[in-house]
């Protein structure tokens, strides 16, 4: 036998060699058969739903009956159903109260007893507990949501598949776990250190709760990561109408497509998006916090239409296509940037950033900067090793307006009023383009410095004076 | 025709998901094979992969993403076959037959020792590294958005596995012992 010249080269045609080029025959017909008896997730339209607890097999038996026999036969069961099981008072609504005046007195046991479509309403008390939610059915909470305490607990268990799909979470603890299923949760206030909701896969809602002091931690070791409400493993999770304060963040990670919208966070709490994820996050309003709103990794989110008061770093992207669109950052007075992009292709159009240092900076950028509105300290745009668009932007600077450090690209139609220096040009191969511009007010319109070449400055315009 | 079938399994036609099995089942039990090398668990693995794929259908939006999104459960079955035993590294380095496989030809016979001998000691994020982007011939790119990790972080555990092989063949040379002798 002999060493491969080169191996890694050849491993493609090698493993093509190793391979099996069919699966055993008996794998086939085991997959078949078990096709015949497999369950369908609920939401197809069949009549067949898949009941996974034990528990509610004589249900769903009784269920399956009535869809052979007609409505009015399903009616009568539910209604039997319903006086079977005591103080139900109709069937698929299951109570539960921790003073014992309800069905069942943990949500643990509500959970256990329901299936799809099942509402379980939380009367008011503390309930410190673990629970996982593999059905499609809905918790509310029944009476004012800040006595109704769902609590995790330090010493519960963690999720074995993990959030981050393949790799172990190991400290992933919670209050409620959502495995693969569709459930609403609404009208609960979360309490305790670990997170509070953990969603892998599916499509749950969580929406209208209280988070408070939750998913504190290690917020920024994304494999430990504590955290108010994080999905993963491809989910497409609604988050909408909540409030959280003094936690961990609202994250979306491992491919999930999640809409997080209309949600208040302060004092701490933020959203912070992962690899492979396509979420929405819009309208939320955020104050107070170190972090705004992150997009990690490879990801795709459109992050639009959120408010930003006295945030650290409102907005961060790196890689990726990220869409930051129409956002509205204020700050008393920040040293930080408003919205940092690295390495990437993404979007920053029409948002406002008042009161950074840097309103926009990117990195290694090769998307559009659109049309925004700038009010910063320091900088209001600055470009590095970078293309790309820079169009048609207002932007108010202390000393620089734009900044271009080995950097090329289109600039377009962007009025820069105010600053010390209009544009910078910095660097070795920097060979910017410009048209339409307007300065206003700069005591320099241009400084060329650091081995730039002094490009044609024929569309850097004064503007009429006032 | 295969989107066709996607398309009725989405609508809950369990007849069409099945022949899409058949169509599949090959293939990913090659992959799994390779990634997980005991046959049985290949065999689990295949299998729940294509049951979990039925079961959240209503999860692909794009059918023409079918491959890539069977493909990532797949690979996420094979992490999950593999945490269930912790011998795994033990099985994964018997280095037994794989059925299927002609075993004629001398050369191909090395080959497979070659490849068996390189990959021995891997761990299954690395064989699945090396299964996604050698095998199957998935860039980069794809690869990361297959694990789940960054396109930095799949080519440096690229060129870390690529060394761990090369090395476990250069050590394998070196040892008189070596099945067919010195390499």
């Amino acid at each position: 036998m002999t060493l491969p010249n080169d191996f890694r080269e050849q491993l493609p045609e090698l493993l093509d060699e190793r391979a099996p080029q069919r699966a055993p025959e008996e794998l086939f017909k085991r997959f078949a058969e078990r096709m015949e008896g497999a369950p369908q997730r609920p939401g197809w339209a069949t009549s067949e739903r898949w009941f996974p607890m034990t528990e509610r097999v004589h249900l769903d038996q009784a269920r399956r009956m009535a869809v052979t026999v007609g409505a009015i036969l399903l009616l009568a069961l539910a209604l039997a159903a319903s006086f079977a099981v005591g103080s139900r008072l109709v069937a698929g609504t299951i109570v539960v109260a921790a003073d014992g005046s309800g069905d069942v007195t943990t949500l643990s046991e509500g959970v256990a007893m329901a299936g799809d479509g099942d509402t379980i309403l939380v009367r008011p008390g503390t309930y410190t507990e673990v629970v996982t939610i593999t059905q499609d059915l809905e918790i509310r909470g029944d009476g004012d949501i800040e006595t109704i305490v769902i609590r995790a607990t330090d010493d519960g268990p963690s999720t074995e598949t993990g959030v981050l799909a393949g790799r172990p979470a190991a400290d992933q603890r919670y209050a409620i776990l959502i495995f693969e299923a569709d459930p609403t949760l609404s009208g609960l206030t979360f309490a305790g250190e670990p997170s509070a909701v953990v969603a892998i896969g599916g499509a749950p809602t969580i929406m209208g709760n209280h988070f408070d002091g939750v998913g504190l931690g290690q917020p920024y070791e994304v494999e430990a990561i504590r955290s108010a409400i994080v999905v993963g493993g491809g989910s497409r999770a609604t988050i909408r109408g909540n409030r959280v304060v003094d936690s961990g963040p609202i994250a979306s990670f491992d491919l999930s497509e999640a809409l997080i919208e209309g949600n208040e966070l302060a004092g701490g709490a933020h959203i912070v998006g992962g690899f492979g994820d396509a979420a929405e996050i819009r309208d939320n309003h955020l104050e107070w916090a170190q972090w705004g709103i992150e997009s990690r990794g490879d990801a795709a989110p459109l992050i639009e239409g959120n408010t930003m008061t006295e945030v650290g770093f409102p907005i961060r992207a790196e890689q990726g296509a990220a869409i930051i669109r129409g956002n509205h950052i204020e700050h008393a007075s920040s040293n930080e940037t408003g919205i940092q992009y690295d390495d990437g292709v993404g979007v920053i159009d029409r948002n406002t950033v008042n009161g950074y240092a840097r309103g926009v900076a990117v990195t290694d950028f090769d998307g559009s900067i659109t049309a925004n509105t700038i009010d910063s300290g320091f900088e209001g745009v600055n470009v590095t090793d970078s293309t790309g668009t820079v169009s048609g932007n207002r932007i108010t600077a202390v000393f620089t307006g734009l900044t271009l450090s080995r950097s090329s690209p289109q600039v377009v139609d962007n009025s820069i009023e105010g600053s010390d220096t209009g544009v910078s040009i910095a660097g070795a191969g920097s060979a910017p383009t410009f048209s339409g511009n307007e300065l206003c007010g700069t005591r320099r319109s241009v400084a060329v410095s650091d081995g730039a070449t002094e490009p044609d400055l024929s569309g850097l315009g004064n503007c009429a004076e006032p | 025709m295969q989107r066709d079938l996607v398309l009725r399994s989405m609508e809950g036609d369990r007849a069409a998901f099945t022949e899409l099995g058949r169509l599949w089942i090959d293939r990913l039990y090659a992959a799994a094979r390779l990634i997980l090398v005991d046959q049985h668990r290949a065999e689990d693995a295949t299998q729940e992969a294509l049951l979990a794929a039925w079961r959240d259908l209503k999860g692909l939006r794009d059918p023409d993403r079918f491959e890539p999104w069977l493909r990532r459960i797949l690979v996420n079955a094979c992490y999950r076959e593999a945490r269930k035993d912790q011998s795994w590294r033990r099985a994964q380095t018997r280095l037994e037959p794989i059925a299927g496989v002609t075993p004629d030809p001398a050369d191909q016979t090395a080959d497979r020792d070659v490849v068996d001998r390189a990959m021995s000691g891997l761990d299954p994020e690395q064989r699945a590294l090396v299964v996604l982007h050698y095998y199957l011939r998935l860039p980069v790119a794809e690869t990361a958005l297959m694990l789940g990790i960054p396109v930095g972080t799949v080519k440096s555990r690229l060129s870390r596995t690529n060394a761990r092989m090369r090395a476990n063949l250069e050590a394998d040379a070196r040892r008189p012992s070596a099945v067919g002798g010195a390499l």
